[in-house]
């Protein structure tokens, strides 16, 4: 009896790295092509630009919390795009520091009076600030109530019908908000697009502007330009020949307002505020019977910091992953629901077995191996190889991650490359550890409803 | 019980090696990729010092513009300037030379379809090149011998890219002539975008304009009228064309309508636009009705305050927001008529904009001062 059910489970482990591993390849040979198929139909421009009065104009909302060290230069990015109509309205969400002041005195910001009409529910505006220096630009200033409440604020006083949710703390490319918007202009129907998130760890800033792109000098930062890559590559764009897209980064999405405020806005209830999001337009298209097009832009880039402390990264892999299963737990009618059409029946088990469950099995296929290996019922030998073989397939997911990068988007230079490579090998004998662990203590929160959003610590930009 | 399979086990050693190999060969490609890329750099570089040469010895001139910039995939934006290609007569006449046409449809009808991404880029920039340049060098006359070949071009390509160019260069030739098959390509192409169009739009001059808005009118082209539509308001003289789209408004789509509004320059055209379009509860058209009136100075009793105050009441804080501030830009000389006005909203949204307008206002102009000293002791 033991002997079946100890077979069983090994058979049950293997199984799972197979199908985890064959899933991720799929996913990467399906975002290696529509990725060529992107770049082809949105072909860059063999002349000159000119300026275009058929854009629709876009509202970038900007929540800010304690970010007094990025925020002039992230809003002086904002401010020097290449899009024809657009306001930046910054939420300044209760901050504890001197965001609002770095603001006022930078951008000669002078107080008037609220006139908002709340179609969406957030905690209290206490002032509104416009800006001597550029029109563009508007501040709130408002009672702490989270992201997405600060996000709900920003639609409410968006007044073009489209929004672009971004982190203060991010730099956008010139181009990326022309890029980001192009799937609104292709199709009707696209209710959302999603751009790339990469590291500004290590690149130079030049008013607001990167002018250099490097490497960080710490290991985990650098480890984070990979995963970014990874999970940017595989996980958005390999979902897109399915039209199953789940997640749009908060940290840069457009969106149509009108959806949104069908939907009710950004959920306050969650930590996964802009998975959430995307759950909530797939299931308003769902039970409204209209058809939305979700996009994903690879070459639209928002540049941001990430966190270059083991706290803060903690902080923010436990709360993805508390955000990740509120929002599959909140959504789960969707979960194998033919109705859906390929969401239901390939990306949200997918979601659910892999990236959810994902680290208590993995935890789990660890420890029983082990013991079975200590025991002796299990050939060591074999195990090794296991072990190799599970190193190397995670190799090969970070490896062809850098290959589409250099394939197509050519950011990094040799020397760089070479390291990203040896950090795609080393990463596995350790951070990959690390961030399972960090993704249990992150469904312990879940399930047990502990846990906070975490302090994210900032750094100034390496400015030219 | 142990687990020693050894098939499983020669199984999973098979996998490391393969797997290995695998990680080897894509870290080489990475590699092989980036030296390649390099490569290409090198040889645009070439590439365009080789054709700088030849255009430069043919007109025996300085190239105006060498630095490119570096996010432009083109390496012929020196050569694709108007300005310098058709800069004298005696230079068009050696371009000419330079820039044969003939065996240009045989060289165009090797990229095909699906063949042309296999091909070469560097291959089809030259026949672009080459067939821009001959739409420069023959811009403003009606040669037959060249078109003939520049439209077989667009019919043997369905893909876009050298499409567009012979398209672009048939328009530069005779657009009069050719106008047809111009709106035929900017409707049947699925691919070109607003780039595109904006490109095309940039050579119809207002003698094509009413050719085609007879045509509209004379409804040859009714089912594709909104995109012909479209591509007009990209023109230079969409002015001469917004007076017909606002009258006929309920035929054209949104975008266009607010084009045509914001095409008005004179008070006259405004305040027949406000007559037309006034009962359009559309927010887009109001918003740009809005700004097109308050350009104006209007009577403080004309009906068009009279639609300002109706839009103070809108549900869209934008709208309200933007009639205020119209509001108080056209009765800036009349602060008591203003302050009837925020007494007498009723809707209170709207009469909080009012107030955040006469507050902006304020700090420039002392009337608005005066208006808003009122508001606070009221």
């Amino acid at each position: 009896m033991i002997d079946i059910f100890l077979t069983i489970l090994i058979y049950s482990f293997v199984g799972y790295f197979l199908v985890i591993n064959i899933g991720y390849i799929l996913l990467l040979i399906l975002s290696y092509f529509s990725i060529k198929k992107h770049l082809l139909l949105n072909k860059p421009l063999y002349w000159p630009k000119i300026s275009s009065k058929n854009e629709t104009p876009i509202s970038i909302i900007a929540p800010a919390y304690n970010e007094e060290y990025t925020i002039v230069e992230s809003i002086k990015s904002m401010l020097s795009l290449e899009y024809s109509e657009y306001e930046i309205v910054v939420v300044c969400d209760g901050s504890k520091d001197n965001t609002l002041g770095e603001l006022i005195n930078n951008f000669e910001l002078y107080e008037v009076a609220n006139t908002t009409r709340t179609i969406l529910n957030h905690k209290r505006i206490i002032a509104s600030y416009h800006s001597n220096i550029d029109k563009r630009l508007r501040v709130v200033l408002k009672e702490n109530g989270g992201k997405a409440d600060a996000l709900n604020c920003g639609i409410n006083l968006a007044r073009y019908p489209l929004f672009c949710a971004i982190d203060a703390d991010s730099l956008l490319s010139k181009d990326s908000l022309s890029k980001l918007s192009n799937p609104f202009m292709n199709d009707v129907n696209t209710v959302a697009s999603g751009g790339m998130v990469r590291i500004a760890n290590g690149c130079i800033v030049e008013n607001g502007d990167i002018v250099k792109i490097g490497m960080p000098k710490t290991m985990i930062e650098s480890i984070q330009i990979v995963e970014y890559l990874r999970a940017f590559f595989l996980g958005r764009m390999g979902w897109i020949p399915l039209d199953s897209l789940m997640i749009i980064s908060g940290a840069f999405g457009l969106f149509s307002k009108d959806a949104v405020l069908k939907c009710g806005g950004y959920n306050t209830a969650t930590v996964g505020e802009d998975m959430d999001l995307v759950l909530r337009l797939r299931n308003l298209g769902l039970e409204s019977k209209t058809e939305l097009s979700i996009k994903f832009v690879p070459d639209a880039v928002c540049w941001t910091q990430c966190p270059n402390d083991y706290k803060t990264l903690r902080n923010q892999r436990a709360r993805w992953q508390r955000g990740l299963l509120e929002c599959l737990w909140e959504y789960k009618h969707i979960f194998m629901n033919y109705k859906t059409g390929k969401l239901g029946v390939f990306a949200f088990p997918f979601f659910v077995f892999i990236e959810a469950l994902g680290p208590i099995i993995e935890a789990a296929g660890y420890t029983t191996v082990i013991i079975l290996a200590i025991m002796g019922i299990i050939n060591i030998e074999g195990l090794i190889y296991l072990y190799i073989l599970s190193i190397l397939l995670g190799m090969i997911l970070s490896i062809s991650s850098l290959y589409i990068e250099e394939q197509y988007f050519e950011h990094y230079n040799k020397t760089q490359i070479i390291r990203m490579v040896s950090i795609s090998l080393f990463e596995n004998f350790w951070f990959r550890y690390l961030h399972l662990y960090w993704r249990i203590k992150g469904t312990y929160q879940f399930f047990t409803k502990k846990g906070h959003w975490g302090e994210m610590k900032r750094t100034k930009f390496n400015n030219k | 019980m142990t687990f020693d399979n050894q098939e499983i086990m020669q199984f999973i050693k098979y996998a490391v090696i393969f797997i290995s190999i695998l990680v080897i060969l894509l870290i080489s490609s990475i590699f092989i990729i980036q030296y390649k890329n390099k490569r290409k750099e090198t040889y645009k570089l070439k590439y365009r010092n080789h054709y700088s040469k030849i255009i430069r010895s043919a007109l025996k001139g300085k190239i105006h513009k060498t630095e490119i910039p570096k996010n432009m995939v083109s390496e012929f934006l020196l050569l694709w300037n108007t300005e310098y290609n058709g800069q004298t007569d005696e230079g068009k006449l050696k371009l000419k030379e330079l820039f044969q046409v003939n065996g240009l449809v045989e060289m165009c009808s090797v990229y095909i379809g699906e063949e042309y991404l296999k091909k070469k880029v560097s291959n089809i920039h030259e026949l672009m090149l080459k067939i821009h340049t001959i739409g420069n060098i023959y811009e403003k006359n009606n040669n037959e011998d060249i078109l003939i070949p520049l439209k077989e071009v667009i019919r043997n390509n369905p893909y876009d890219l050298l499409a567009f160019e012979a398209t672009l260069a048939i328009a530069k030739i005779n657009l009069r002539e050719s106008f047809e098959l111009v709106l035929n390509e900017v409707i049947t192409r699925k691919f070109w975008g607003v780039t595109e169009h904006q490109y095309l739009a940039n050579i119809f001059d207002t003698n094509v304009i009413d050719l085609i808005e007879n045509e509209i009118n004379n409804s040859i082209h009714s089912k594709e009228e909104t995109k012909i539509i479209s591509f007009l308001s990209l023109t230079k003289y969409f002015k001469n064309y917004s007076h017909f789209i606002i009258y006929n408004y309920k035929k054209y789509n949104m975008e266009s309508v607010c084009e045509a509004i914001r095409a008005i320059k004179t008070k006259v055209e405004a305040i027949e636009a406000f007559n037309v379009l006034k009962g359009d509860s559309r927010w887009e058209v109001r918003v740009n009705l809005i700004n097109l009136l308050s350009n104006f100075k209007h009577s403080p009793e004309s009906k068009i305050i009279d639609y300002l105050i109706k839009c103070l009441e809108s549900k869209n804080w934008w709208l309200r927001n933007r009639a205020a501030t119209a509001i108080v830009k056209i009765l800036i000389n009349y602060p008591t008529k203003i302050q009837q006005i925020i007494d007498a909203v009723s809707d209170s949204y709207g009469k909080e904009a009012m107030i955040l307008a006469v507050n902006i206002n304020s700090n420039s102009n002392s009337n608005s001062k005066e208006i808003k000293e009122r508001s606070i002791n009221d």
